[in-house]
Formats: C-alpha cells, structure tokens, sequence
C-alpha cells in the first residue's frame, strides 16, 4: 500500500481553472488528471468537496489497477464537458441509459474488463458508465441458455436438485 | 479462476438486469440463488415479468429488435393460430357478470360489478403468448368512476367526481402506477363544473375542463408520468366540434359534421387534424382557441359524395410493430390511421354501406411535412386523389424484400380492405363489424349465419414496418375462419325467455362474445374465441 502523498497546490500546477488530481491506483501508479475530467464521478466530487472544505489536498486511493483506471479515465475524457441526463444528481433517475455508439465501442472488450469496469464505475459512483456497462453485459446474456449464463457470469449453480425442478422457475414465454 | 459476477453488489446486478427481456429474466433467475434472491426481490422486475406473462410486454426489451426472418415467423405463426382458436373455459369467464359497457383494451376487459363500487380486469388467455386460464383470473379493485384505461401500459385512470382528479393505476394490480407522478394523483382544477380525463396517448392525457357558466371547455394535454402540463387550448362553446382522438402527443383529431362547420364543404369529410404543438414554439402556450387552428382535412371518397347519411371514425395505430403488442412506438411516423365510414344510400339501415380506408401515418406525415402551415393558413385539404398515393413512397421500391403476397398491399396503399353489405350474402342473419384493431391493420367483422350455429371472423391483413424506414412490407392475406358457437352460447341466445343480445368485441388475442340481458343491461355469459 501506497501512504498517503501530501500534495500542496505549489506542487501540481494547474491550468485555466481546473486543477489537478492524483489518482492512486491499487498497483501503486500514480497518475494526475485534470478535476474537471473527473468531475462526472460523484465519489471524485465528493473528495473534492472534502479538499475545498479542509483546504488540505491529498492524493485519492482507489482500489483498483491503473489499467482499469485509465479506461475510466478514457471514458470521463470523452465525455468531458457533455451533459448526461444519468450523472445529473439533481435530475430524476432515467430507467434505462440510452444506447451511445461511442459506448458500446468502447465496452467491447472481454468479459473480465467489463467486469472490472463496473465495479470501478460503481466504486467512483459514475452512473452513465455503470448503466452502459450494463447494457453491454445483458447483451451478452440475452438470448443465452442458462448454463451458458452461468459461464459468461462465472457463477455456481447452488441449487439443490429439488429446487432446481421447481415449476416456479418456468418461463411460457 | 474466472473472476465471478456474483461478487458485484446488488444494485449493479440489478442494473444488468434491467435490460433484459422477460425470457432472460426467467434463464438467469435458474442461474444460481443469488440472482434467484434479486429477481424476486425486486419490484419493478417482477413488475416486468408480470406484464410479459400477461402477454402486455412481448416486443422486445432494451431496444433490441427481431430480424425480418423472426418476426415473419412470428407473424405467420401468429395468423395461424387464429385459425386454430378455441374456446376458453365458459365456467372461468362467466365470473364477469356485470354491467354493460365493459372497456376494452388490446389485451384485457374490465367489467363493473353490479352496482358495487368494483371493478375487475380480465386479460384475454393466449397460448400463442403463453396466457393460460390461470393468469386470466380477474384482479378486483375498489374503483367507483372507472374512466379510462390503455393495457399496453398497464394503465387505467380512475376519476374521483366532483373532486376533479383523477388516478393512475396499475390495471395489472390496481395499485398506484409505477411510472406516474406523484403516487398516481392528479388533481385538476378545484372550481370545475365537470373535469375528466378523455385520451391517453403514450406519456400524455387529454383533460376536458368545463368550468361554470357556459364558458366553453378547457383542454389540456399532461404527461402524467410528470405531472406537468404541456399544452393548453380552449374551445368556445357552440364551435360545433368535438374532439374523438389523439393522434400523437401532438395532434389531436377533432370531428364534425362535414354539412354544418363553415370549414367542410360538403366534399369533404368532417375530420381535423390540429397539430397542438408547432415544432418551432415552446411546449408551453397559452390558452388558444382550437378552433381558430389551421387544420388538415380530408376530402370525401368520390362514391360517398351525396348520400345522406354517414357516420365515420377515424382510430389511431398506435404502432406498426405487429409483434411489439405492449410497445407503442416512440416514433409517430410508425402508427397507422385508419378512417372507417359507414354510410347509407338510401337513409335506412337496410343499405348501410361499410368501409374502411387506411393512411399508413408515416405518408400522412410526409403529407404533412410537403403542405406546410403558414401563418395565414386557415386549413388545408388532403384530397380523395393524394389518399391513393399514400403508402406508395416514389423514392424507395416498395420492398425490397418482397414478403408480401400478391394482391394484398393494395389496402395499405390507402384505399379499402374489406367491402360488406348487409345484402351481400342471402344466409347472413346478422352481422357487426368488429372495433378497429388497434395495433395491427386486423379488422375483424363477424358474420352470423342463419340459424345462429357458426360466426365467420373475417380478419384484416397483418403488416409491420420490419426494417423500421416507417413503411410496410410484411403482409398476410386477409383471413377467414368459420367458427362453431359453444352449444351453450346458443342454447341462451335462442331462449325464447330471454330478451339477450350479443355483443362481439376483437380483441388482440381474440373474440369476446357476450350476452347482455337487454332490459337490466347486465352481463349474462361471457365467451372468449381466443387464439
């Protein structure tokens, strides 16, 4: 584990009006990015707010790896500046991120990555990311049996053999 | 080791879940206990999956959609299964004795109990859509003012008099619609002589407000899953309209006697299209008089001209998917209009002329778009001429993936499908010409033969917009099945003690046959011919 690194304003020079942030990731990379970018990410406000309020700037430990993080970081650059209805804090949540194209060329990558992406998307309470994220693995799951399921999925079947007979689970559809 | 799915936490797993359709739901819930426990948890899934078995939902979920091979299929399976129906189980169904007047939806019935302040929703068994007799078991809620109700969204409208509002409810459950403002309770205004609720388009309902003192009504246009208002208009009294119908959030069809408006000649049917809303002006307007609208009128049939009497109606599709029964479709220019017209030649009933003429919308807009309103526009007239051209788009070859049969598209190129005259066939004794289907180009009219033993359900054509360019192209030809009534059926309506009559209805999923008591108005017997 990485300690906590002081950063002092002096030190991380800033441009325009954004400042500078220091990502941490698990695999110890530091990494600096522009607030702005990361300001689509509520749990980044939040530290932020946190700063402003303390005055104190310190670098932000996430728990995942760089390689992870860069992606997010990718995805938070595209869309800087972009206004989604799903990251407005203040707007009534939306049922279903709409389809981008950006997005789903974006999330075409294995299963593992996806997985890995929404669970920072989640950690980092970005809401269009975790929607989208969804959308790309339901894809992947829809239409498929449900021991193909359990594949892509990685789950165990813990179902007894009596429960697993049951008619409740049957579909006339 | 495969990292695992099950390690997200439930709010993410939910999230994926929400995208998929009702089959996968059901696959993924045998997955393992965890996705078990979630599926069943949530509200608005089970919600999802209800709909789906009552066969409400069966378009796709999360925009996805069928390729062209799959939903010919589906189509075909869908045509043959109507002539392969059967009758549901009597015992079941004459539970729904009530009062005359039941509402109809695609998919469902609501009866009043008695005098009772119930209500009960019945939704039409299918096997083809996996609605079996156990699922058809009616939902009772205590609803004193049935108003409105339009199953394709699980939705029906309650209004509470002289109050001035009104509920949305779930017709699935009778509680508060998941999706409406507020808990489901509007109120309009409080210093109302009358106020209700007439249209549901989609995320809109129509209200008509008529205040104290003869001052004309009010009409305004809610998105009731807001709550906001969005278009007000105000009709002076006497103006001689009426408005029938929305057509789209944005158009409402408005009716009237084509001899007496100053604005129909008497070559042109009495219908007005009024757009509520130009593309350039804010949402919100203030309160206009409807009648000073520009409009689009249609012109009259050339063999009409001059007959007497006619009566006409004009029913918005409110999709061209034939599969997407739960779905209205987001884009207007998908829905189909169909103009039905009943006239009679020589002013008596024994001549009574049926037709019906249908625009696919997505001409009927472009029709639109080519004739513009001005500012100095009082109306413009859409003639008998240009109706023969609707459908046909000059640009495009009419499909490219030829999958209509020959001789059919030519109702859909806007003129007739089905031409009945009550002195057509010598062994007719009755014959009522079924509602307009409001999801498919089906129209359904039921011949009864003499001696009341068999019905004839002569059913329009199938047809969608596969590739989703807002024309037609897969079609099915007009059908005609020939079924024998239930000997119980008969055996009642040809009780000699009983003053009954039948009332047919079409529905989506089949043919309602009741039998109402003509002097208490009541429901005697009900019978489903469903598919």
């Amino acid at each position: 584990m990485p300690t906590i690194v002081s950063v002092d304003d002096s030190t991380v020079p800033g441009e325009g009006s954004s400042r500078l942030l220091l990502l941490v990731s698990s695999d110890n990379k530091h990494i600096v990015v522009e607030e702005d970018i990361m300001s689509r990410s509520r749990f980044i406000s939040k530290q932020v707010e946190g700063f402003e309020a303390t005055s104190q700037r310190h670098a932000i430990l996430l728990p995942f790896s760089s390689f992870v993080l860069n992606k997010v970081i990718e995805y938070c650059s595209h869309y800087r500046g972009y206004y989604l209805l799903e990251d407005d804090p203040d707007a009534a949540p939306p049922g279903r991120s709409p389809v981008r194209e950006w997005d789903q060329e974006f999330l075409d990558v294995d299963r593992n990555m996806l997985l890995r992406i929404i669970k920072a998307a989640h950690y980092l309470e970005i809401k269009s990311l975790v929607g989208s994220c969804a959308r790309a693995i339901a894809d992947m799951i829809r239409g498929k049996t449900t021991e193909e399921m359990r594949e892509i999925l990685g789950v165990e079947n813990d179902f007894t053999p009596e429960e697993e007979h049951s008619p409740s689970s049957k579909c006339t559809g | 080791m495969i990292p695992s799915f099950a390690i997200l936490v439930d709010d993410v797993l939910l999230k994926i879940l929400e995208y998929l359709d009702c089959k996968a739901l059901v696959s993924c819930q045998a997955t393992c206990r965890k996705m078990d426990r979630i599926i069943k948890s949530s509200v608005s899934l089970q919600h999802a999956i209800e709909l789906a078995l009552c066969g409400m939902v069966d378009g796709p979920r999360g925009g996805q959609s069928l390729d062209i091979t799959e939903r010919l299929r589906r189509l075909q399976l869908y045509d043959a299964a109507w002539r392969h129906g059967r009758w549901t189980n009597e015992k079941r169904t004459t539970q729904f004795h009530g009062l005359l007047e039941p509402s109809f939806g695609n998919n469902s019935l609501v009866f009043k109990h008695g005098l009772g302040n119930r209500h009960s929703s019945y939704t039409i068994p299918s096997t083809l859509r996996g609605v079996d007799e156990k699922h058809s078991d009616p939902v009772v809620y205590p609803t004193p003012d049935f108003s409105i109700m339009d199953d394709s969204q699980d939705l029906f409208i309650r209004m509470d008099r002289p109050f001035s509002r009104y509920h949305l409810r779930a017709l699935s459950t009778g509680d508060p619609h998941p999706l409406a403002y507020n808990h489901g309770i509007i109120n309009m205004v409080q210093n109302a002589q009358d106020a209700c609720v007439v249209q549901v388009c989609d995320d809109f309902v129509l209200e008509v407000i008529t205040y104290p003192g003869n001052s004309g009504h009010e009409y305004i246009v809610r998105n009731w899953k807001t709550g906001i208002p969005e278009y007000k208009a105000l009709e002076p009294v006497g103006s001689g309209y009426r408005i029938i119908d929305f057509l789209d959030p944005e158009h409402v069809l408005v009716t009237s006697n084509g001899r007496t408006h100053p604005r129909y000649s008497p070559r042109h049917i009495g219908l007005q299209i009024s757009p509520f809303r130009a593309e350039s002006t804010p949402s919100r307007r203030p309160l206009e008089s409807l009648a000073a609208r520009p409009s689009y009128c249609f012109a009259f049939p050339p063999f009409i001209q001059g007959h007497t009497e006619m009566t006409m109606s004009m029913s918005p599709w409110r999709t061209a998917d034939p599969l997407a029964t739960g779905h209205f479709s987001s884009n207007p220019e998908d829905r189909l209009f169909c103009i039905g017209i009943i006239w009679s030649a020589t002013g008596g009933t024994d001549q009574m002329h049926h037709r019906s003429f249908y625009i696919p919308s997505s001409t009927f807009y472009s029709y639109m778009r080519s004739h513009p309103m001005t500012e100095t526009t009082t109306s413009i007239y859409v003639p008998w001429e240009a109706w023969g051209r609707m459908g046909s788009r000059a640009a495009k070859p009419w499909p490219s993936r030829a999958l209509i049969p020959a001789g059919i598209p030519r109702c859909i190129r806007g003129m007739k499908s089905v031409v009945m005259d009550h002195d057509e066939d010598p062994n007719t004794t009755k014959m009522s010409i079924l509602d307009f289907h409001p999801l498919r180009v089906a129209r359904a009219a039921m011949l009864q033969r003499r001696g009341n033993t068999e019905i004839t359900i002569l059913r329009g054509n199938t047809l969608g917009d596969m590739d989703g360019d807002g024309d037609f192209e897969a079609m099915l030809p007009c059908t005609v099945t020939d079924v024998s009534m239930p000997d119980e059926y008969l055996a009642a309506a040809n009780n000699p003690d009983l003053e009954v009559l039948s009332n047919v209805y079409l529905c989506e999923n089949g043919v309602v046959f009741m039998l109402v008591d003509q002097r208490s108005k009541m429901v005697l017997d009900t019978w489903v011919y469903t598919i």
